[in-house]
């Protein structure tokens, strides 16, 4: 009997680690946590690296001397600021 | 995220022009919790929070020749500017008259659905709680389930994921039905309407494998716990918010009657 409950008891975690593994996992696993510090970096990259117009009009008119198309970002937040 | 990623962020500098506008006060607009600089990030799927981020690729006069909603992978953002570069050779190209234009525009869209690889296709799963929110909600007129696959299932509450298109595809045929629009006459409300309104990934509760940790842990819906929902602060146009301004607005416009009528006693 005692045997019993211990393979019942490792059935039971066995039974855990699969769930975890296939029925919670996947939830996650086509994304990808990127730490803090590695995010302030790339903020930084991007906000100073880039040469940002926040003036649509302004925009074309570079776009048009230049003959270059224009990427427009709609987006809740700053650009090197909170989002 | 994606834009300080190569190949993005080579293009993005040596290639484009590059503006960008806060939306947060756009009735329209979705929300999320306020993410610090220096709070963690997460790399999600591609049209992941569509009414948070809107990528557009203009014409050098303002005209959209694309639109990608929400999130995107660098190489796939980069792959939609590259088609959007064809689409501006046909926008300014003198031999063809405004009618055919926008017949070229409409398949060219259509078209390129083929051109995307299975990778990008698999990165552009719509979200789960999207899905759900687009099941229970719309289920009748969403054009974001295959139509083959809702003739054969009587309402939203058993939709089988793959019944939901990709948001790669989806993209490209809201985009089919809006040939060369001017950015101002382009309506991004209903262009981006599909999913939850809300979006939020709680990255800041997440430990270093992705998974929800700690005590104020996400759920896998991205959605807070119930303690992360009491202490998290929210940017855009969250509802509970403005409710709350209401409400603080309703009781100084009180509190200043009352203080009115008791001068004039």
């Amino acid at each position: 009997m005692m045997k019993l409950g211990k393979n019942r008891l490792n059935d039971g975690i066995i039974l855990s680690i699969l769930m975890a593994t296939f029925v919670m996992a996947p939830a996650f696993c086509d994304e990808e946590l990127v730490p803090g510090y590695v995010a302030k970096n790339k903020i930084e990259q991007v906000s100073t690296g880039i040469e940002w117009n926040t003036d649509l009009k302004a925009a074309e008119e570079k776009a048009k001397s230049a003959n270059k198309m224009i990427l427009w970002i709609n987006m809740i937040g700053k650009m090197e600021g909170a989002t | 995220m994606s834009l300080s990623e190569e190949p993005a962020f080579s293009l993005l500098k040596d290639e484009l022009v590059c503006g960008y506008r806060d939306i947060s006060k756009e009735p329209w607009a979705g929300y999320s919790g306020r993410h610090e600089v220096g709070g963690n990030a997460i790399h999600t799927t591609n049209g992941a929070g569509p009414h948070n981020l809107q990528t557009f690729i203009l014409a050098s006069d303002g005209t959209v020749l694309t639109c990608l909603p929400g999130f995107w992978a660098p190489q796939d953002l980069v792959s939609e500017v590259e088609f959007a570069a064809r689409l501006s050779d046909v926008y300014s190209n003198p031999k063809y008259g405004p009618a055919q234009r926008r017949l070229m525009f409409r398949s060219m869209h259509i078209a390129h659905i083929k051109e995307h690889s299975h990778d990008m296709s698999k990165r552009s799963h719509m979200q789960h709680f999207d899905q759900r929110y687009e099941a229970d909600n719309r289920f009748r007129t969403t054009d974001t389930i295959k139509e083959s696959v809702r003739a054969t299932l009587s309402d939203g509450t058993n939709v089988p994921g793959d019944a939901f298109k990709t948001t790669d595809v989806l993209m490209h045929e809201r985009m089919s039905k809006r040939p060369f629009l001017a950015y101002a006459d382009f309506d991004t409300p209903r262009y981006v309407d599909y999913g939850k309104p809300h979006y939020d990934k709680n990255e800041d509760e997440r430990v270093a494998s992705g998974m929800a940790g700690g005590t104020a842990s996400g759920t896998a819906s991205g959605a807070p716990s119930q303690g992360a929902k009491r202490k998290k602060e929210t940017i855009g146009n969250d509802p509970a918010k403005k409710a709350r301004r209401n409400q603080m607005m309703k009781n100084i416009a009180l509190q200043g009657l009352r203080t009115g009528l008791r001068f004039a006693r």
